[in-house]
């Protein structure tokens, strides 16, 4: 890190489940320099000042989605976020709201990835295509339709900018049924029947208010508030078209 | 060691963060609501003949009732504009061969239609 | 632990009235609350548009009359569904089975008074 010759206060929100009820917010002056992250000021308050904070981190490129923080109240990546643009300060560094907080800015995650299996999240086949069978073809256009979903890096910012989640846990919330989506456009997958249960639950989509934050704060583009709300048009056709045909989803 | 430490959600409709992109949104249903109650007295006023009916137009002369059909009016553009913001989220994606149509795209195509619909609806209504 | 996702939700039936009726007052409601709430009372228009004997001609029609029937109707189901989930919102998570009862009953109640008194005129 270029330490920079600026400073700047960040205020973090500490959690030691061995002392604190909830949690106490202290307060870090950080050098900085123009291209200086969140993620850099925070490896340098544990480097330098307090060996004590506890936060997840890896990549440093926006690529694992593991470094998602509050950042004065917003979702973001911390290392995709920049210093300069809070200049001058303070800023305010929370865990990622509605998970539950181990221990400063380290939360649960099983609130997202107890449920993922039930997404089906690999590609269902009618007949395994047998491997002297080549691989499976798909063309340009047909790997445009689920371009933006796939992009998805499990950061689970969208779940922390859904109040609905928030309020709801069992909400399967954002990130989960946009991979349902991602999986459902797949020209090589044939395993939407057996995803629809979950779209057309209480806790599938129509958990969902289109708050539209999800999408405002997701580093990768993937829209999930679309691909939630194209769903409630399919979890509605699926509602009264199911008269009409058999193998419908959903239990009821 | 203790529990983990779970944040109470708190009025977090009332955070800048969700207050206008949501908030205010939903709270338009109050105003959409109070406007078909006037519509379905209107109806009623109607049906029961020319003097109710008269009873009613006079009825919505009153100061309170224009301020309140102002604020009727402000919310309902409120409603509008986010309603076409978000309509890109909530209609099957449009593909032009590998690229998705750009939202705003769709956005602006219903601003359009609104805004022809708007301008002939009000001048068939002024031409009496 | 994988949660299972069962049973189906019955939210398509107020959802698509809901869609209805929001795309109906977006395209709708500023134009019809501007002539009928603030230019015909202040006497903005150019004639006497909302006379009863042109309103009734218009309303008393059949092409009147469908076209009144659903977007009235469609704005009370609009408005209540965002009502009963705004009361979600607002942290009350108790009896919101009631609350969805008296919500939609009230939208069915209000649908079924607009078309008796369309029937009426």
């Amino acid at each position: 890190m270029n330490r920079g010759n600026r400073q700047i206060d960040i205020l973090i929100s500490r959690y030691d489940p061995e002392r604190d009820d909830q949690p106490r917010t202290e307060r870090y002056t950080v050098p900085y320099a123009h291209d200086s992250s969140v993620l850099d000021a925070l490896l340098y308050i544990k480097d330098h000042l307090d060996g004590s904070l506890s936060f997840r981190w890896s990549c440093r490129m926006a690529i694992c989605g593991s470094c998602g923080k509050m950042i004065n109240g917003v979702p973001s990546l911390s290392c995709k976020t920049f210093l300069r643009d809070y200049a001058p300060g303070p800023l305010y560094i929370e865990a990622l709201h509605h998970f539950p907080v181990i221990k400063d800015l380290v939360v649960d995650q099983a609130g997202f990835f107890d449920k993922l299996p039930e997404s089906r999240p690999w590609l269902i086949r009618d007949q395994e295509r047998a491997l002297a069978d080549g691989p499976h073809r798909q063309s340009p256009r047909q790997r445009a339709r689920f371009a933006s979903t796939s992009a998805c890096i499990n950061c689970l910012l969208c779940y922390a900018a859904c109040p609905q989640y928030g309020m709801k846990p069992d909400f399967a919330g954002p990130a989960l049924l946009a991979l349902v989506e991602r999986y459902n456009a797949d020209s090589r997958d044939q395993g939407k029947a057996e995803r629809m249960p979950m779209i057309n639950a209480e806790d599938g989509v129509w958990s969902c208010t289109l708050v539209g934050n999800c999408s405002a704060v997701c580093p990768k583009d993937v829209d999930p508030a679309a691909a939630i709300n194209r769903n409630k048009l399919e979890s509605a056709k699926d509602y009264f078209l199911r008269f009409l045909k058999i193998g419908s989803g959903g239990a009821e | 060691m203790k529990a983990h430490y779970q944040r109470p959600m708190g009025r977090w409709y009332l955070r800048p963060f969700y207050l206008f992109v949501y908030t205010l949104r939903e709270l338009t249903a109050v105003f959409v609501l109070l406007y078909a109650l006037v519509l379905l007295a209107g109806l009623a006023a109607l049906a029961a003949g020319p003097e109710a009916w008269a009873g009613y137009r006079q009825a919505l002369t009153h100061p309170l009732s224009i301020g309140l059909h102002v604020l009727i009016l402000v919310a309902a553009l409120y409603n509008s504009i986010t309603w076409f913001m978000v309509a890109p989220k909530a209609m099957p994606a449009v593909f032009i061969g590998t690229r998705p149509l750009p939202g705003l795209l769709i956005t602006l195509a219903h601003i359009v239609v609104f805004a022809i619909i708007s301008v002939v609806t009000v001048v068939l209504a002024g031409a009496g | 632990m994988a949660k299972q996702y069962k049973p189906r939700s019955h939210e398509p039936v107020v959802w698509l009235l809901f869609a209805a009726g929001g795309m109906a007052a977006a395209m709708l409601m500023p134009a019809l609350v501007l002539i009928t709430g603030i230019a015909a009372p202040l006497g903005l228009l150019a004639e006497d548009s909302l006379n009863y004997e042109r309103v009734i001609g218009m309303l008393g029609s059949p092409v009147g009359k469908l076209v009144a029937f659903p977007f009235i109707s469609l704005l009370f189901w609009h408005a209540m569904h965002r009502i009963f989930h705004g009361l979600h919102d607002l942290g009350i998570h108790a009896g919101l089975g009631y609350y969805r009862v008296l919500c939609y009953g009230f939208a069915l109640l209000a649908t079924l008074l607009t078309a008796g008194i369309l029937f009426l005129i």
